[in-house]
């Protein structure tokens, strides 16, 4: 320790000036120190974006992830629909915070996938305000379950609750639907459409434990046009 | 009070011209920064009457206040050898341009320091050291580096630290800035200990990293001598910045008095620190020209010999005259 702060002290034994090659030098170890912890930095992120946890529905028979950071709401918080579970992102700059959303329920007879999903297009539109169904693609989950991943946008309007005179904010929405073991899991990402980019590496985390992929035979579009439309009271948010 | 205590063993000239108490020049720096806490904190009510505009433009005005306040006392500090203004203005003119330059492009677009910073304690320790402190020591350093430190007026150790603090205010300006525009104007109260606090950082981180550059701007350093310098101040931003976050006090709900305490209390810490680096690294360059004179060779001082580390005065070595060793004995390299 004693040498050690001799050396801050006195780093050199005589009093002589520094050659301007040394400056160079000093200026080098500088630049290299700063880019490496910046780099360290870079890598850090990297491994607060892709810390996850798992969340277990219907008794373990699906386990999904879902980013660390973010925040569970209550059975009680998610409707008395849901059998599933929500967790949002506080962190989100917009008013609307980015939330995933999972719910369940048994698959009725002769209902197909294609009708769930027409069906929860009913039902969002007569939920939101100005629901639009942008998207539908056959997908594959959880190595080859057939599934149908629909993208649609509303506008939700969050500070309203609050009292607050914010504006009303135009969400965009993703669907992923699938069947499992009888049952019909809906796997909702949502987030403000301006910040959808910047939730991208989140959504991920979920999409990549469901293992989310295009059919072997290639990605099958079930419309492309808007299904559904509606005029109901805006969701609140937060 | 006028300080008198020169070592006897100072190299020639190292008696005059004689300074200032630093830790006096800190108190007084402290003691400006809380009457204008305590100012604004009574205008407060006045803030509640003033349009998006006004506030906007009024807490401008304060970002810079701070900054001007210990510019003005550090100047105060140097006024025996007075830098030249135009380069303290340049340095921190340099120091806010950079940082005003690299503070969007850096915090927002590459790190997005927002999203995961303050996810988990270990990654806002880490974040505030590796981002926001190697960042505001790397512009307090290019600043110092390109503007002054070749510079002929760059003569003593202590304008290491003058500079490099008047770099980092920069630093401190910006961060103001953003601040203010990010709120859509200040409370006038919260905003001008927020204000306080944020300099008191980044003046007393970047008076480390001085030190180190006024010490490798008269001596040959080892490789990793000023790179320490820099690992060592970027470590003092982040846990500055780590210990008042986590206190819960850094918001508009929480106790901003504590953090003015905290950072006022830290402030005085390490500057008294810095001090008393410089008063023995001056009184070992005095050492080492006798030794010289006399043909001895260099050793270095145990630590328990040094003076009380409090009122202290600082020693002028002007150490263009004093003469090199010519035999450099042990410990060469770090």
């Amino acid at each position: 320790m004693t040498i050690w702060m001799d050396r801050l002290i006195k780093p050199s034994p005589t009093n002589e000036p520094p050659a301007p090659d040394a400056q160079f030098r000093n200026d080098l170890a500088v630049a290299v120190t700063v880019l490496f912890a910046l780099f360290l930095a870079l890598g850090i992120r990297s491994q607060v974006y892709s810390a996850s946890k798992f969340a277990a529905l219907n008794q373990d028979a699906l386990r999904i992830a879902y980013p660390e950071r973010w925040v569970q709401r209550s059975a009680s918080e998610t409707g008395p629909d849901d059998a599933g579970f929500r967790v949002v992102n506080l962190g989100s700059p917009s008013t609307y915070d980015s939330r995933i959303e999972v719910t369940s329920r048994p698959l009725s007879p002769d209902e197909t996938l294609e009708l769930a999903r027409f069906e929860r297009g009913l039902k969002l539109s007569g939920e939101v305000s100005g629901y639009r169904e942008l998207e539908a693609a056959e997908m594959q989950v959880l190595n080859g379950l057939p599934a149908i991943v629909a993208v649609y946008g509303f506008v939700a309007d969050p500070t309203r609750d609050a009292g607050a005179t914010g504006l009303p904010v135009v969400v965009e929405g993703q669907d992923i639907l699938f069947v499992q073991d009888g049952m019909l899991y809906m796997v909702s990402l949502r987030a403000d459409a301006a910040e959808w980019e910047a939730n991208a590496r989140d959504f991920a985390i979920v999409t990549d434990s469901l293992r989310l992929q295009a059919p072997r035979t290639g990605t099958t579009a079930v419309s492309t046009s808007s299904g559904f439309t509606g005029d109901a009271q805006p969701e609140g948010g937060n | 009070m006028q300080i008198s205590a020169i070592p006897e063993n100072s190299p020639p000239g190292a008696g005059t011209p004689r300074r200032p108490n630093f830790l006096r020049s800190i108190t007084l720096e402290l003691l400006a920064l809380i009457i204008f806490v305590v100012v604004f904190n009574l205008l407060a009510g006045v803030g509640a009457a003033l349009g998006d505009a006004a506030l906007i433009l009024l807490g401008l005005a304060m970002a810079v206040t701070p900054a001007l306040l210990w510019l003005v006392i550090f100047y105060r500090l140097d006024r025996a050898e007075p830098e030249p203004r135009r380069l303290v203005a340049g340095v921190y003119l340099t120091g806010l341009l950079l940082a005003a330059a690299l503070h969007l492009p850096i915090f927002t677009v590459i790190f997005a320091t927002d999203a995961w910073m303050g996810v988990y304690w270990w990654s806002q320790l880490l974040g505030n050291i590796l981002v926001v402190g190697m960042v505001s020591a790397a512009i307090v350093y290019g600043a110092v580096r390109v503007v002054v430190f070749d510079n002929p007026e760059f003569d003593e150790r202590l304008d290491g630290i003058i500079y490099a603090v008047a770099a980092g205010l920069g630093v401190a300006t910006i961060s103001n800035f953003v601040y203010v525009l990010q709120h859509g104007g200040v409370d006038l109260g919260i905003g001008s200990i927020r204000m306080v606090v944020d300099t008191l950082r980044y003046a007393s981180a970047a008076s480390v990293l001085g030190y180190f550059m006024g010490q490798a701007r008269f001596e040959k350093t080892p490789l990793l001598y000023l790179p320490g310098g820099v690992l060592l101040s970027a470590t003092l931003t982040g846990l500055y910045f780590f210990l008042i976050e986590r206190s819960g006090a850094n918001s508009f709900t929480g106790d901003v008095w504590r953090d003015l305490l905290v950072g006022i209390f830290l402030t005085l810490v390490i500057m008294g620190a810095v001090a008393w680096l410089v008063r023995r690294a001056n009184e070992e360059t005095a050492r080492v020209a006798q030794l010289s004179a006399s043909g001895d060779s260099w050793e270095a001082r145990p630590a328990a010999s040094t003076a009380p580390l409090v009122a202290a005065p600082l020693v002028t070595a002007p150490l263009a005259t004093v003469p090199p060793l010519t035999t450099p004995t042990e410990g060469d390299a770090l």
